[in-house]
């Protein structure tokens, strides 16, 4: 079997400042591959890359067997969803979510009735756990990790194949970010979801994903099995970012 | 170092009874009434969640009180020698002004020697002493005071405790272009200018990378023990807490659930809620 996505030797740059520097990853359907690294070490610029918001100078991206080039078709924009770190600055607050939710639906299946729609709609803010009149609430009206759900049943309600998360839970308080982990890797489970998951927690990466592949300086500097990777760090790098992690001194 | 001495709280540097925080748009309680007593030299670990009202409990220590908000207590000793640090590095420092020259500012107001020369000059003082004829003594070779050169000295001697990078020192730059590290040891140095008895940290290491995190939290603990000085640490990162702190005082909805000693809180706490926070903190496996 194909993989689902494959970074092959990405070269990429803003301006003229180089950012991406020979960076090859993959995913399989039903994999979450966590990609940690420091600031500026071009996680978030390697999944621009792979939703095509940034032309790579060279190297490729091929999804289901397909390399993508030039413009991206309606289907594959359908196909590759993402999830913000910002979950305020995701959502249009002057949008009820049922508007956020219908809009997206009804731009990718345009043959869907507006019931069959709201059907799927409430069955899945359902799944998300959020409470049931919102589909008729503004985005202001909910705390931090209800956005972060609503923000994530936006991106699953088309049924993509490959979500990019970019640190979807920093910005939420630790009890939250759990319950909000746990949904994520049912959904994967359930919907045979391929996801890249960015993180700079190696708490959360630990607990979530079945690879790990680490960036520095644009540079990938090693991707493995999560077991592995905890176990027997290959580089001085993944040691030295397993050595800052905060112990709990019990 | 000489605590300061209020009644019954003899070596306690800092304390509050009954704290209470009131929201000035229809009186709502945010916090209610929290009792703190710092000893001298400890560190007090302030763990909640968003809105638990941990940072408005930090703030009102030393009196840093936001708009839209009013607070009120029983008893509190007063302690003039306070120093914060923040949760956002680069927003604490002034975009318009290279961060040695803040550092210098922090050090000599606080040594009494802040002058119309070495303070901020508007536009009018300076017109009004080129009027006075003074532009010319301004412009080249002013001599500079004994306490300039005392805090040209200290500078030097902080900077390269806190490594920070000696280049500053001839050419300053702005804070926008040090790292979120860098500045943040300049915000610590502007803390320690200020030769406080206690430290306030707000979050102080939640923006910062993993591994600036962790030497950042190892400066805090060394400078501790270096100066001596009490903190209070306020973080919604457990483990970050116990690493740094003695004690533990959990909040919830502004009030305290649980205190305790570190490890006992940690090992076994008493609170459901404590006992959730604890079991949310997400770990890494001992590697062999």
């Amino acid at each position: 079997m194909s993989k689902l996505l494959e970074l092959k030797n990405i070269y990429a740059s803003y301006a003229g400042a180089k950012v991406l520097e020979d960076v090859s990853i993959a995913i399989e359907n039903n994999e979450i591959l966590g990609l940690v690294g420091e600031s500026g070490s071009g996680k978030s610029t390697t999944a621009k890359v792979v939703t095509g918001l940034l032309k790579p100078d060279s190297g490729s991206v091929v999804f289901n067997g397909r390399e993508l080039k030039g413009k991206r078709d309606k289907d594959i924009c359908r196909r590759i969803q993402m999830v913000f770190q910002n979950p305020e600055g995701s959502l249009n607050p002057k949008h009820k979510i049922g508007e956020i939710l219908y809009d997206a639906m009804h731009f990718h299946f345009r043959d869907m009735s507006r019931d069959e729609i709201e059907s799927k709609c409430l069955s899945l803010i359902k799944r998300m756990e959020l409470p049931q009149d919102t589909l008729s609430r503004y985005p202001k009206s909910f705390s931090g990790g209800q956005k972060q759900r609503i923000a994530l049943a936006r991106a699953l309600c088309v049924e993509p194949e490959l979500l990019i998360a970019d640190e979807p839970t920093s910005s939420l308080d630790v009890s939250v970010q759990l319950n909000m982990l746990e949904l994520i890797k049912e959904l994967k489970e359930e919907r045979g979801l391929g996801i890249l998951f960015i993180s700079h927690d190696l708490g959360v990466i630990n607990y979530l994903c079945d690879n790990v592949a680490v960036m520095k300086k644009g540079r990938l500097v090693e991707m493995q099995s999560k077991e592995r990777f905890f176990r027997h760090p290959e580089t001085d790098y993944g040691k030295e970012l397993l050595d800052s992690v905060a112990e709990m001194k019990k | 170092m000489a605590a300061v001495s209020g009644g019954t709280m003899t070596d306690s540097v800092l304390a509050i009874k009954n704290l209470k925080i009131f929201s000035n748009e229809n009186d709502a309680v945010i916090v209610d009434g929290i009792d703190i007593d710092i000893k001298n030299g400890e560190s007090l670990g302030i763990v909640g969640e968003s809105g638990s009202g941990k940072t408005l409990t930090l703030r009102s220590l030393i009196g840093l009180i936001p708009e839209g908000v009013h607070i009120s207590f029983d008893d509190k000793t007063d302690n003039d020698k306070i120093a914060m640090i923040f949760q956002n590095p680069v927003k604490a420092l002034d975009p318009l002004y290279p961060v040695v020259k803040q550092l210098r500012e922090v050090y000599l107001a606080h040594h009494g020697a802040l002058d119309a020369h070495a303070g901020r000059k508007s536009i009018g003082d300076r017109f009004m002493r080129l009027l006075a004829g003074e532009g010319a003594k301004n412009a080249v070779g002013r001599k500079k005071s004994g306490k300039e050169a005392e805090c040209d000295k200290w500078i030097k001697s902080i900077m390269q405790r806190l490594s920070l990078p000696e280049g500053l020192l001839e050419e300053d730059r702005y804070p926008r272009s040090l790292s979120g590290g860098q500045c943040q040891r300049i915000g610590i140095a502007m803390a320690l200018a200020c030769e406080p008895e206690v430290l306030l940290c707000d979050e102080p290491t939640t923006a910062l990378d993993v591994t600036v995190q962790k030497q950042t939290v190892e400066l805090i603990k060394e400078l501790q023990s270096e100066y001596g000085f009490a903190i209070v640490f306020v973080t919604h990162n457990l483990a970050v807490a116990s690493e740094m702190c003695d004690r533990i005082m959990v909040l919830k909805n502004g009030r305290i659930v649980e205190e305790g000693k570190t490890s006992e809180l940690l090992k076994d706490p008493k609170d459901s809620y404590t006992k959730m926070l604890v079991d949310s903190v997400l770990t890494v496996p001992e590697r062999n």
